[in-house]
């Protein structure tokens, strides 16, 4: 009975934690569902006037998804910009951190250790640290207000490849021989020995980056100049004062991306035991 | 199971990406097609009258000793866009004064340039800082101004718009959409005007009508878009 009793009070906990985390999508979504004057009037916080926060929209309206989708093209145009960001950043880093990692966990080379070293220094740096330096270079390489500006640097970071090496690690040595015996080349161990028991980790690296880097901030500000070229994480912010209500619904819009993508890798995900 | 999620993920996934590429590739004929179009008139010589009659309940004062009534009106009315901030709109209020009735104003007004005439109140009120929304900016000649009815999430663009300039030089512009709606670029220019009156009336009465008069003397080459 006792036992029971203090898993109820578990559940109930995390149930209500788990609301917590989850409020402001309901309110996002809800939001998107009411009409213009109905948040405007939410948001208005005037003298005698106080801010009307509510779940439940008053009247119900597809309204802000209308303007997102039929009247306002520039909102679709910075969703392209987002994914034109992110895709070949995430397709990038992955490839990257799999053959990188490979060659840190399974292949000998003078110097491998102080090599990963050095890369764990770059993932102990924070974000900032770097940034000057990378604008400074990509300045020179003329690369400043293109969207290579924001791929590069994005594409290749040390936490990937130290992510799927600790996966790595765990691929018994002695699977990699008997397939080296057997005549497999390295590519193939790599890809039929190896990468099959990394899936997970792959998966959850995969989703990380792309939710990193769909919700990129600080670099597009620093790098890119031309507003045309902004994702929409970025307009999002710019249009949040004149356009309430639409960004709800671009939010919303914004979220599905990264939701399909963790829902494919669900599975896969939960089992890398991140 | 587990295929089966995926499969339903890749599908909406798929349907999601084709359903944004083609809203995106014809976003622009979406656009256009959703727009009514606009018809604009032009040509008229004069100037731009708005007639607010409001009422407001006075309230019995002292004014150095005299009885007086005091009362505080405000003029929200979008009036007018494309009037650059600090242009001066001439407002005039009248005070229905009964016989033997005299009105004036105190000294403190906020309104500069007031003036008492035999009807009230005239003087300029500069219009107070304007903020185009939805990133609008001033039109450039050439652009039509599209403006939804509520005057919410107005906007303009696309150039259908000619205007005449006469010589004289007076053009304002009344945009009507084919749906027999008014279309005006979003631009609340309201007309605050603050000033307390003080009339030696019949200290009976409880209210007085009031008639505000906004109007905007159309300048060279100006254009002034107002609400239908």
């Amino acid at each position: 009975m006792k036992k029971r009793v203090i898993i109820s009070i578990k559940y109930v906990v995390l149930a209500l934690i788990a609301l917590l985390f989850l409020l402001p999508i309901v309110y996002m979504l809800a939001n998107s569902l009411m009409p213009s004057d109905e948040i405007t009037k939410a948001y208005t916080n005037s003298p005698g006037h106080y801010a009307d926060f509510h779940l439940i929209p008053d009247n119900f309206s597809l309204e802000q998804y209308y303007q997102a989708f039929l009247r306002r093209p520039e909102f679709l145009n910075l969703f392209w910009n987002s994914v034109i960001i992110t895709v070949p950043i995430v397709i990038i880093q992955t490839l990257v951190s799999i053959f990188a990692a490979f060659a840190f966990t399974k292949l000998k080379f003078p110097f491998r250790d102080a090599l990963f070293f050095i890369f764990i220094i770059l993932l102990i740096m924070p974000s900032w640290v770097t940034m000057v330096p990378n604008y400074m270079m990509i300045q020179r390489l003329g690369l400043l207000d293109t969207i290579w500006a924001l791929i590069l640097p994005s594409a290749f970071t040390a936490f990937g490849v130290c992510l799927l090496r600790q996966y790595m690690r765990y691929v018994p040595d002695e699977t990699i021989e008997a397939a080296r015996i057997d005549g497999a080349s390295t590519l193939k161990i790599l890809f039929r020995i190896v990468l099959p028991q990394v899936k997970g980790g792959i998966a959850a690296l995969m989703i990380l980056t792309f939710i990193d880097n769909w919700n990129m901030v600080e670099q597009v500000v620093i790098y890119i100049s031309d507003k045309d070229k902004y994702p929409l994480s970025v307009a999002l912010s710019n249009y949040a004062a004149t356009d309430t209500g639409v960004i709800f619904a671009c939010g919303v819009i914004f979220m599905i991306p990264p939701l399909l993508l963790y829902l494919y890798h669900s599975k896969e995900f939960k089992n890398s035991k991140l | 199971m587990k295929d089966t999620i995926k499969s339903i993920v890749i599908k909406v996934a798929i349907a999601f990406i084709v359903i944004v590429a083609l809203l995106t590739y014809f976003s622009g004929t979406i656009d256009n097609y959703l727009l009514p179009h606009v018809t604009v008139t032009t040509g008229s010589e004069g100037t731009l009258k708005y007639d607010l009659h409001t009422s407001s309940t006075l309230e019995k004062t002292e004014s150095d000793g005299k009885p007086a009534l005091s009362f505080r009106f405000q003029c929200d009315k979008t009036m007018a866009i494309f009037l650059q901030t600090g242009t001066t709109v001439n407002v005039k209020v009248s005070v229905k004064a009964g016989e033997n009735e005299y009105a004036y104003c105190d000294g403190s007004s906020s309104i500069s340039g007031i003036r008492e005439t035999e009807e009230g109140f005239e003087c300029t009120a500069v219009l107070e800082e304007t903020e185009l929304q939805n990133g609008i900016s001033e039109p450039a000649a050439g652009d039509a101004v599209i403006i939804d009815n509520e005057f919410e999430s107005a906007r303009y663009k696309h150039v259908v718009m000619k205007s005449a300039i006469q010589n004289n030089s007076y053009v304002y512009l009344v945009a009507k959409g084919d749906d027999g709606k008014h279309y005006i670029s979003k631009a609340d220019v309201t007309i605050i005007a603050e000033s307390d009156f003080y009339a030696a009336v019949d200290m009976s009465a409880e209210s007085l009508p009031i008639v505000l008069t906004c109007s905007k003397e159309i300048g060279e080459g100006q254009r002034v878009i107002v609400d239908g």
